[in-house]
């Protein structure tokens, strides 16, 4: 060995030895609805705050204010050296991809699209399935028959939410009406919450008591909404809607709430999507009274952010697609203390069993619709 | 028919006037500017600057003032849009300089001062907290309750045609922005009415976008007016400068989105065309109306 390499071995050696004691450092790109969309984004921010409690490793958060600004931030994760930069949202694709063929060196992760990049870890998730779920809660549910699916951006990916959620509500009640809307048809559809709050109230119009948005920082729209209205009343039904049943007759009501719903009225609900939103439904900061969030499809973006870390914190980093579903609970509805007075018990043992199914494979959930 | 009486309901007007009262006070506002000659296409950056006082002021002093919080809030939208737009006003009447050119830089610090400002506030690029305390609702009945900004905006339509044709400052508004020379040389002080009329179009278009922050969501978030700025611009064009001709144009442009949001859902039309038809008749508006009516010295620097 000459000396010129000895030299060099050596320093490669001691580059080793510091790297190893420096902090893994993960770079994380969200999408159009920041990081505290309340949904998808918070999702993934909530697993990497984990990832840094346990590991300790270090986050750096870059939320892009125009789609044009995605590239340059992933870059500048990459040129820093960062051990793994994680593209949240379908919109990361191009750049992630672009980014991780020029530093084969790096590891990358996209969560809800796939790569062709080697050194990226695709995290997808089978939505259709707990969509389906949601909407046979919905069905269920429905006092008027008429159920709501407001989606974000018109893209195959949330056609995958539609078509379960309308294949779920029409296996609980085959006469059941949905009406499915969109916001928009650019990014910026996953930030219009005065888009959403508009197409909820055109929803109510229509006779939608339960509504489900897979909308991003939109779906905030359908909350507020929901929070205003609170409840449909009888003399609001348009033609060929009425009351078939009422599922929360005995469900406490807050002193607002029955207020102004006196008379022949139903509460509305929203269904959130990806986090756990069943307690932004509690208007009045108490569980104990009926809140307005029927459930949440849950996606557990935290959980494939967290373990991503892991494995690389770990160095098991690898490469390709993880897709997650019911089976591995990946996806799974939300059930906890703001509503399990909203589902009962007989309700939750035939979820059950339609989960058991859907994992068996009896019962084939459509992804496209 | 059965169609249209599903498509025409009142959940459908309360649409219509949510979706036109901000466009309308932008454009009453971009009236006061354009009609004492200065052109005010930051209108879009005022709408932004004002959502973004308004839900940030009404968070911050609402854990003492309560109710009374967004009331603060819309005064303080309303005058960081003021502030805004005299900001453009010194641009381009003390400095003369090209008064697009400025109301883009206006533009552009809107898309750029929001995400800093809530990082340092929020640790948030996108959205300011969530305020308890939004504007309230007044109306009759369950849908058409609106919050006080629409009822503000459709009076300053009245407000505005009788400031502008009955009193002298609206003589003099009109004059400057028509002859500025000949106006001056009647005593009047262009600079100082051009100032007063960009402030003003900056309490309006302030005001519209607190109405978008707090008096119809209650936070403000990233894009919140996302382009009506310009479309209240269009209207203003369309309406030909005129206080109801601006009424019209806006209740049309709010018609439309109201009308695309109800149409959405039916699929009587691709989804993709329904979103478009604001933006095209919008096109359309402008092609068959031109600029024949504009103020004669809009968008020139007052020399005298």
């Amino acid at each position: 060995m000459t000396k010129l390499n000895k030299v060099i071995a050596f320093g490669l050696l001691a580059l080793g030895v510091a790297s190893a004691q420096t902090p893994v450092r993960v770079g994380m790109a969200y999408d159009a609805g920041g990081k505290f969309d309340r949904s998808f984004n918070q999702s993934a921010y909530e697993g990497s705050q984990r990832a840094v409690k346990d590991f300790k490793v270090q986050t750096k958060d870059f939320e892009p204010t125009d789609p044009s600004q995605v590239v340059q931030g992933i870059q500048s994760f990459a040129q820093a050296g960062f051990d793994l930069t994680i593209g949240v949202g379908f919109n990361n694709n191009a750049p992630i991809t672009t980014v991780a063929k020029a530093n084969p060196d790096l590891n990358f992760a996209l969560i809800d699209s796939v790569s062709e990049a080697p050194n990226v870890r695709n995290l997808t998730f089978r939505e259709q399935e707990g969509s389906y779920l949601v909407g046979y809660l919905a069905a269920l549910n429905s006092s008027t028959g008429v159920v709501g699916f407001i989606g974000g951006m018109d893209i195959p990916l949330i056609h995958k939410f539609e078509a379960g959620y309308k294949a779920g509500a029409k296996a609980a009640n085959k006469n059941v009406k949905i009406i499915a809307q969109y916001v928009g048809t650019t990014p910026d559809a996953w930030n219009n919450p005065a888009k959403g709050k508009e197409i909820a109230s055109s929803m109510k119009s229509q006779g939608a008591d339960i509504i489900y948005a897979a909308a991003g920082a939109s779906g905030n729209g359908l909350i507020d909404y929901i929070k205003q209205t609170q409840c449909l009343k009888a003399a609001q039904l348009p033609k060929g809607v009425t009351f078939k049943s009422d599922n929360f007759k005995n469900v406490a009501k807050s002193a607002s709430y029955t207020k102004a719903c006196a008379g022949n009225s139903r509460p509305m609900f929203f269904i959130g999507v990806d986090s756990n939103q069943n307690y932004l439904g509690d208007f009045d900061k108490n569980p104990k009274t009926m809140n307005h969030g029927l459930t949440s499809m849950l996606k557990r973006v935290d959980v494939a952010v967290y373990e991503t870390i892991k494995a690389v914190n770990a160095g098991a980093f690898k490469g390709g697609t993880q897709e997650f579903g019911l089976k591995d609970n990946g996806i799974a509805y939300a059930l906890d203390q703001y509503n399990t007075a909203l589902i009962s018990k007989a309700q939750q043992a035939t979820v059950a069993k339609v989960r058991a199914d859907i994992i068996a494979g009896k019962i084939k959930v459509p992804t496209d619709r | 028919m059965d169609f249209l009486q599903n498509l025409f309901t009142l959940a459908f007007l309360a649409t219509l006037i949510r979706s036109t009262a901000p466009l309308l006070l932008a454009a009453l506002g971009g009236l006061y500017s354009e009609r004492s000659g200065i052109v005010n296409i930051a209108l879009e950056g005022i709408i932004i600057f004002g959502a973004l006082a308004g839900a940030v002021i009404t968070e911050r002093v609402e854990g003492s003032l309560g109710a009374l919080a967004p009331w603060i809030g819309w005064l303080g939208g309303a005058a960081v849009g003021g502030l805004v737009a005299w900001i453009h006003g010194v641009i381009s009447i003390k400095y003369r300089a090209d008064q697009i050119i400025s109301g883009t830089a206006v533009n552009l610090l809107a898309l750029g001062v929001p995400p800093v400002l809530l990082g340092a506030l929020y640790n948030s690029a996108t959205d300011s907290k969530r305020v308890e305390n939004a504007l309230p609702l007044w109306g009759f009945g369950d849908v058409l309750r609106f919050s006080p900004p629409v009822f503000f905006a459709f009076l300053m339509v009245a407000v505005t045609w009788y400031v502008l044709y009955r009193t002298p400052y609206g003589l003099r508004i009109r004059a400057t922005g028509e002859h500025p020379q000949a106006s001056a040389s009647m005593g009047v002080n262009v600079r100082r009415v051009r100032y007063g009329a960009v402030v003003i179009s900056g309490l309006l278009a302030g005001t519209a976008g607190v109405f978008l922050s707090i008096g119809n969501l209650d936070a403000f978030t990233r894009n919140i007016s996302a382009g009506q700025g310009f479309i209240a611009l269009a209207a203003l064009i369309f309406g030909q400068w005129r206080p109801l001709g601006v009424l019209g144009a806006t209740l049309l442009f709010g018609f439309l989105r109201a009308l695309s949001i109800q149409l959405g859902g039916a699929q009587v039309l691709p989804p993709s065309l329904v979103e478009a038809l604001p933006y095209l008749i919008t096109i359309l508006a402008l092609v068959f109306t031109g600029r024949a009516a504009a103020p004669r010295a809009v968008g020139k620097p007052f020399d005298g």
